[in-house]
């Protein structure tokens, strides 16, 4: 069930941990401008868990990696406000930016294996992080690694402080990264797919583990994931994203309960629900497959898949409430309610 | 680690053995050799040229010459050269090793220094103008031929200018570390810089490359994402990865120019080091001296390959347990 | 490319799949184990991938195989198909040993039996056609010439949903859903009894990974397939079968009814692996007005190589006893004749109370 205790604290001025504003991101390649992330905008309340979904090429990864300014290529462009705190992430001095990357917003990764420089332990990793933001001996930062293992629920941590990411299994590594990632009691935890390399059971510890520290620290988390699924029963509210553009977003129970626009919708259809057979429903399938960034589509980037195109999206429709539908609920498609009504009978019969 | 030594050091054994079965068999073989006739001179009867073979031991069965030349050089110590009888192997590769040793380390240190810089300000700066500034020169390092630069660095220093430009330089030639330390570096400075600008080139490229891989992995931005600083970025997590790869590979360079390679600075500078040695006991075809250079350069390989194991999982851990 | 929207055509209406309860696969006591790198000196080891494994299958059902990593699933899939011999046990096609064969048998066997690879970016050559990749396994098993082939690689690209103009290009101008479908093709071309499908959805994008059911779906009901579906995904195994093995650690730990798993999990195993899914959407699979109790186990997975040495699931068993640990409980038929392995089946309670 998503925390509507934390749902309902959103979006309130002195309540909101981080607010990205129009976050538009072009890459320069050599067949042109290539348009990754285009104007995504979204709010995440102090201790409020947000979802990206979407699939390969969505831009959910590239939004993600770009609140902190993480990616080194001068052929990126990225515009746009990511306000936190009153001060705008795209726009800090570097220096500035240091002090609030891993301090107060921190990050975890798809593969902790990656993720992990791999000649160093992962009490040095820990202690890395400690140091970077508090002034500690290195005894002490040792310690307090000692003590975030023990927190994540890392067996003997006394031990594996000094093991080397390749010398533990993939959960484990997964909660030293996160072990690292809490060092400095961060106010935003962005997550990016940090369960997809795991196993089901794995997965399980993990999705815990990060909502008990949610409990326990309040830190927001951003979770971004190609399965709707795995944050159903964690997030607040969820965006949907495709082709790098929002196409939905909303209150979890909304977007679930109600999905407005096809593709949130087709989504949805696609995955068998738990106990569904291919004997007694059927799976709704989109056609064809995502445009790659480098394929411009005009107007609705859905368009080419979309069951119910008309000759309005060709217009690249506005993330706008319904009638009808709760005024957090935004959706970007030029389809009449009526329509989506049909649509969504048929989707589920 | 005993296990590894003792393992290594089984693993040496066969390597030397084998080395030098096929340098002694391949002396053999080559036609047009025969120490006899070049120790005998040009004129020598049959009778001289028997009385030679008989002298040097040269009539006997290949195995027996083999063990005896084996035992002479390892055990005895007292092999003595073909061609000049008094020069006994082992003294004097001992007193050429110290020479060789001074130019490759020296060589490796200036290098490694120059190509870390080199490497790293081009990975960095990818893409912008320094980098392919530092690699075109970086080509053009590697492209120059050792012995011609040696050649000219000579020509400048030892010719028209030494008077004026270059009067500092002293006359080729080498002067112990243990004599004279100033005199020591001063007589290098032209091998090292030499020798240097092809590994430096060389390494330059090899170090770019992987720090070009090493900043694209996911770890980096991990690493960027925890809020250090670029430049601990760069050193401790990205060089430090590049390094693995790098020092292996730089590791075997080495062992195999201690082994001798270097021998076109040495004869180019007039160096008296192995490298020097192995020349001429291969254009006087001595083959006591080239079984001693031969060993010896197998030995160094050998060890270095070994040096660069253990190296190599000090740097990376990964290894450690494989 | 547009390729993809030819597959709407394919009927999928819902209808009850042809079981016959005519047994086509019969695998009995199946062991592989892989010998591990190991020192000198020490012990020797080995990593036991399949471990006493038996299960059938009728002709015209779909077995789904569940499990995590190291279980087991993708080894028993490549044993059943021919690509790794068992160490010791039979697998048996109508009848006929695999194991034991000889090698023309061995061949129509293999013919039998044909696979859909988990990636559809590795199992396709990349430098060869699209329709030689499909028609190669025609020519192999002299079921067609080459103009034949290729006539029927074309009938079958329209099957799987593609159009037949593309047959002469290569893979990797393909989406990895359209890449799939070639794969199915290839593997219907054999004109297999069985089709062994191993992840086959994993690698595809989500929106993607419907169309490939929905075809395998599709393809079972018109050509009368077997099927042996392996996945970690249990609700997909769920969807696509009509019997479900969950494996831990080499062996199969529950086997029943796809409803049955569903409905009445028995093992502690499979109720902790339904109970790992985060799922909060629509129908949750569970009997009427039950919640399905959320399930996170301790610890990880053991080493196959390292395993328990009496109950393969007991370090991590939430309702695990002194004789977990003592005594490994054998494979046996329950009354309402499912398969299980465990002790105290029906121990742990799958839902909220």
């Amino acid at each position: 069930m998503p925390d509507t205790m934390q749902a309902t604290a959103r979006a309130v001025g002195a309540d909101v941990a981080l607010r990205v504003e129009s976050l538009t991101i072009d890459i320069r390649t050599k067949s042109g401008v290539a348009h990754i992330v285009q104007d995504v905008s979204f709010t995440v309340a102090k201790g409020e868990f947000v979802g990206i979904v979407g699939e390969s090429g969505s831009g959910k990864s590239m939004t993600l990696m770009n609140l902190l300014r993480l990616i080194d290529n001068p052929n990126l462009n990225v515009s746009g406000h990511v306000w936190f705190d009153g001060e705008d992430l795209l726009a800090l001095p570097a220096k500035r930016l240091r002090e609030i990357r891993g301090g107060k917003i921190a990050m975890i990764f798809q593969d902790a294996m990656t993720a992990l420089t791999p000649v160093y332990t992962v009490g040095w990793h820990i202690a890395e992080q400690l140091r970077a933001h508090r002034a500690l001996s290195r005894r002490a930062a040792r310690e307090r690694a000692i003590e975030l293992l023990t927190e994540v629920g890392i067996p003997s941590p006394e031990l594996r402080v000094d093991s080397f990411p390749h010398e533990l299994s993939g959960g484990m590594r997964q909660r030293a990264v996160i072990a690292m990632a809490l060092a400095c009691d961060p106010k935003v935890l962005l997550a990016d797919e940090p369960t997809t390399a795991l196993d089901v059971t794995t997965q399980a510890q993990i999705l815990d583990l990060i909502r008990r520290l949610r409990t326990v620290h309040g830190s927001a988390v951003v979770f971004v994931t190609h399965d709707i699924g795995v944050i159903s029963d964690s997030a607040d509210s969820i965006l949907v994203m495709y082709a790098g553009r929002v196409v939905e977003q909303g209150r979890t129970v909304d977007v679930l309960a109600a999905p407005q626009h096809p593709y949130t919708q087709g989504l949805l259809g696609s995955i068998p629900t738990p106990g569904a057979s291919r004997l007694t429903s059927q799976l709704v399938s989109i056609d064809g497959s995502a445009p790659t960034p480098s394929e411009q589509v005009v107007g609705c980037a859905f368009r080419p898949r979309c069951a119910y195109a008309f000759d309005k999206c060709f217009t690249v429709p506005a993330l706008r409430p319904r009638e009808g539908q709760a005024d957090d609920h935004l959706d970007a498609c030029w389809l009449q309610r009526q329509a989506q009504m049909d649509l969504r009978i048929e989707a589920g019969s | 680690m005993g296990r590894f030594i003792l393992r290594r050091a089984l693993s040496a054994l066969v390597v030397l053995f084998t080395t030098s079965v096929i340098a002694f068999l391949l002396f053999f073989v080559t036609p047009g050799v025969d120490p006899a006739a070049r120790i005998a001179g040009r004129s020598a009867t049959p009778a001289t040229l028997a009385a030679v073979r008989h002298s040097f031991g040269l009539d006997q069965p290949l195995p027996v010459q083999y063990v005896k030349m084996m035992q002479h050089l390892f055990i005895t110590r007292d092999l003595t050269s073909f061609v000049n009888r008094g020069a006994k192997v082992v003294p004097q590769i001992i007193a050429a090793t110290p020479i060789t040793l001074s130019l490759v380390f020296g060589t490796a240190i200036i290098s490694m220094v120059v190509a870390a810089a080199f490497g790293l300000v081009s990975a960095v700066h990818k893409g912008r103008f320094v980098d392919p500034f530092l690699m075109a020169l970086a080509v053009l390092g590697i492209s120059v031929p050792v012995f011609w630069l040696g050649e000219i660095a000579n020509l400048l220093t030892q010719g028209g200018l030494h008077s004026s430009v270059f009067s500092w330089v002293p006359p080729l030639g080498y002067v112990p570390l243990t004599a004279n330390i100033g005199l020591w570096a001063l007589h290098l400075l032209f091998p090292w810089i030499t020798m240097s600008v092809l590994y430096a080139g060389v390494y330059s490229r090899v170090l770019r490359g992987e720090m070009i891989t090493t900043l694209g992995e996911q770890f980096i931005q991990a690493a960027r994402a925890k809020g250090i600083s670029e430049r601990r970025l760069v050193w401790r997590h990205a060089f430090r990865c590049a390094l693995v790869p790098v020092t292996a590979l730089f590791g075997l360079d080495i062992g195999v120019l201690v082994g001798g390679a270097a021998l076109l600075t040495e004869v180019v500078f007039g160096l008296p080091g192995v490298g020097y040695l192995t020349y001429q006991s291969l254009q006087t075809v001595d083959l006591p001296m080239i079984m001693g250079t031969v060993i010896y350069a197998a030995f160094f390989v050998v060890l270095m390959n070994a040096i660069v194991d253990i190296v190599h999982a000090r740097l990376d851990p990964r290894v450690r347990h494989a | 490319m547009s390729g993809e929207s030819a597959m709407t055509s394919v009927n999928a209406s819902v209808r009850t799949p042809r079981v016959s309860g005519e047994e086509l696969l019969r695998v009995q006591h199946l062991v592989k184990r892989f010998p591990v790198n190991h020192r000198i000196g020490s012990r020797r080891r080995e990593l036991v991938a399949v471990d006493d494994v038996s299960f059938s299958v009728s002709r015209g059902e779909t077995l789904g195989i569940v499990g995590e990593s190291g279980c087991g699933k993708s080894t028993l899939a490549r044993c059943v198909m021919g690509l790794e011999r068992p160490s010791g046990g039979a697998i048996a096609i109508e009848g006929r040993d695999l194991t034991t064969a000889s090698k023309k048998t061995m061949r129509s066997l293999r013919r039998d039996v044909q696979m859909v690879f988990q990636d559809p970016y590795d199992s396709l050559n990349p430098r060869r056609r699209v329709g030689d990749i499909v028609a190669e396994p025609m020519l192999v098993h002299g079921l067609a010439d080459a103009a034949g082939a290729r006539k029927e690689a074309a009938r079958l690209f329209d099957v799987v949903g593609l159009n037949p103009r593309y047959l002469d290009r290569y893979p990797n101008e393909f989406s990895g859903g359209q890449r799939q479908r070639v794969g199915i093709a290839r593997a219907l071309a054999a004109k297999p009894k069985i089709l062994v499908a191993d992840e086959p959805v994993s690698a595809l994008d989500v929106s993607v990974q419907a169309q490939v059911l929905n075809l395998l779906s599709a393809l079972q009901r018109e050509f009368d397939l077997t099927y042996i579906f392996v996945s970690h995904n249990i609700d997909v195994v769920r969807y696509m079968s009509d019997r479900i093995a969950v494996m831990y650690l080499g062996r199969i730990v529950e086997m029943a009814s796809a409803a049955d798993i569903y409905a009445a999990p028995q093992h502690p195993y499979t109720v902790s692996l339904l109970g790992a899914i985060p799922n909060n959407l629509v129908g949750n699979g569970a009997a009427a007005g039950k919640r399905r109790r959320r399930i996170v186990l301790r610890g990880d997975i053991p080493s196959p190589v390292d395993r328990p040495s009496a109950c393969p699931f007991e370090p991590r068993c939430p309702v695990a006893q002194e004789i977990c640990r003592v005594r490994d409980p054998e494979f046996r038929t329950l009354d309402d004749g499912r398969y299980i392995a465990c002790h105290f089946p029906g121990s742990l309670d799958p839902f909220e109370a």
